[in-house]
């Protein structure tokens, strides 16, 4: 939030069992409306995470965050 | 440029490294500006802050922990 | 708190002053148990006055329904919660519930309460996340309240009765509720013996609390492992007046949860798994033997919120777990 304060565009991923904490953030910060993306099960919520697990969730995460930052989501 | 900002937790900035690579292949990227937070629990350092603010077109995040 | 007593006060802070003056508070303030607000608290439970709720032969203490509730009201429970504080102080004062040593002892343990059955929802139990506390009011004053029995009635007071050479902040209150709804798996009380619908507190002599982190494991057995070796870290002595009957409480987090259900396993399964595990013999002073007698004594409980992948192990000190119905005088409300 403070990037796109900033003027830089930005996107943040959270774990969907985090999500309630993110939009705690956001309407404290007076962004109630700031998009998130999500991560869910079976990523568990600490990203203590394999290789393998890292490299397969940014191939399915990249499309999206690519479409939240140019607009097209 | 696209800044990344790791918080330091767990594996977020193996995580981070693998999605800028998976975006390459979907956009025409420069180099990353990655920064990794000194702490997970405050905000990057001024210089890093400073950089991410002039440098980079777009960020990404994550938020946990 | 030796003798009911009637005490006139000009106002609420000189009242909660005296009380600090006469050691009968944990160090915070408390409620006035005014002789109404005992009364009725007494009425929720069913019980007069007199009613003994168990004894410390070695501290010749008897303890009375009206002491507990006093404590209570003190405290800060809702009337409704009385029957709960009064099942947890009849469990801690059992016999092998061991009062005099748990709550004297150098160690400083303290005493969890799990709370079970439909009363949770009812009185807003906390169960998810946060559920240690503090910020709920039912677990923080129904554990309270036994804290205060044990001080005010029992006589567990630091530097007299209880030689604690630190304690421990889970001494002013430990109470919290088994997430029954997370899964499918049979509740505390309903393994040691009631029927669902019957709620329960189980009180469990705390040694030593051990957060059991397991960030890497993405199953059932790898968690089972990570709980094995967390507990063998420290070891459980075992004790020859709890005979084969002894316990250790492992409240299973969220995360961790997630993979015995998804692979199916029951508590049944858990308790299998570990009890070999447990008992085998030592390998070194990093790798113990923790002494369970019987499978059925390790203690599965789920509670607690999505993101940790941590569990709990509540480890015991010289008592068992006791496992005692909520009695309310409406057939109906329990």
């Amino acid at each position: 939030m403070e990037l796109e304060w900033a003027g830089v565009p930005s996107i943040a991923i959270v774990h969907e069992e985090m999500r309630g904490s993110a939009q705690a953030i956001a309407r404290v910060s007076g962004c109630s409306d700031y998009g998130f993306l999500t991560v869910n099960y079976p990523w568990v919520p600490i990203a203590i995470w394999s290789k393998e697990e890292c490299l397969e969730l940014a191939e399915i995460m990249a499309p999206k965050v690519l479409a939240a930052l140019t607009g097209q989501a | 440029m696209v800044g990344l900002v790791a918080n330091g937790l767990g594996d977020g900035e193996i995580f981070l490294d693998a999605l800028y690579d998976e975006l390459a292949k979907l956009s025409d990227l420069q180099a990353p500006l990655k920064v990794v937070k000194s702490s997970v629990s405050i905000p990057p350092e001024p210089g890093d802050w400073s950089r991410l603010t002039e440098e980079a077109t777009v960020a990404i995040t994550g938020f946990g922990g | 708190m030796t003798a009911p007593a009637q005490h006139a006060y000009d106002s609420y802070e000189a009242l909660v002053e005296d009380y600090f003056e006469r050691g009968w508070t944990d160090g915070l303030p408390i409620m006035p148990p005014t002789p109404d607000k005992v009364a009725m608290f007494l009425e929720h439970a069913g019980l007069s006055g007199g009613e003994v709720l168990g004894t410390v032969p070695t501290r010749e203490v008897i303890c009375t329904a009206e002491q507990a509730a006093a404590n209570a009201v003190m405290a800060g429970c809702r009337p409704e919660y009385f029957p709960v504080v009064v099942a947890a102080v009849r469990a801690h004062l059992h016999p092998k519930g061991n009062c005099h040593s748990t709550t004297g002892t150098l160690s400083g343990a303290a005493q969890a309460v799990v709370i079970n059955g439909p009363i949770r929802n009812e009185l807003d139990v906390a169960s998810g996340a946060g559920c240690f506390g503090p910020g709920f009011r039912a677990n923080a004053t129904i554990g309270r309240a036994l804290r205060l029995v044990i001080r005010n009635v029992c006589r567990g007071i630091p530097g007299f009765l209880d030689r604690a050479s630190y304690s421990t902040p889970a001494r002013y209150s430990f109470c919290f509720g088994e997430n029954e709804e997370a899964s499918d798996w049979a509740p505390l009380h309903v393994q040691r013996g009631l029927d669902p619908e019957q709620s329960a507190v189980t009180v469990h002599s705390l040694m030593k609390m051990v957060e059991a982190t397991d960030f890497t494991s993405r199953n059932a057995e790898g968690v089972c492992e990570s709980l094995v070796a967390n507990i063998r870290a420290n070891g459980i002595a075992g004790d020859s007046w709890l005979g084969e009957d002894g316990n250790v409480v492992i409240v299973i987090g969220h995360e961790h949860h997630r993979f015995f259900t998804e692979e199916g396993w029951s508590k049944s399964d858990i308790q299998q798994y570990l009890w070999p595990r447990l008992n085998a013999p030592a390998t070194g002073a990093a790798d113990r033997m923790a002494r369970i007698g019987k499978p059925e004594g390790i203690l599965i409980v789920a509670a607690g919120g999505a993101g940790m992948g941590a569990s709990w192990l509540l480890l015991p000190h010289l008592a068992l777990a006791i496992t005692e119905p909520i009695r309310r005088p409406r057939p109906d409300a329990c």
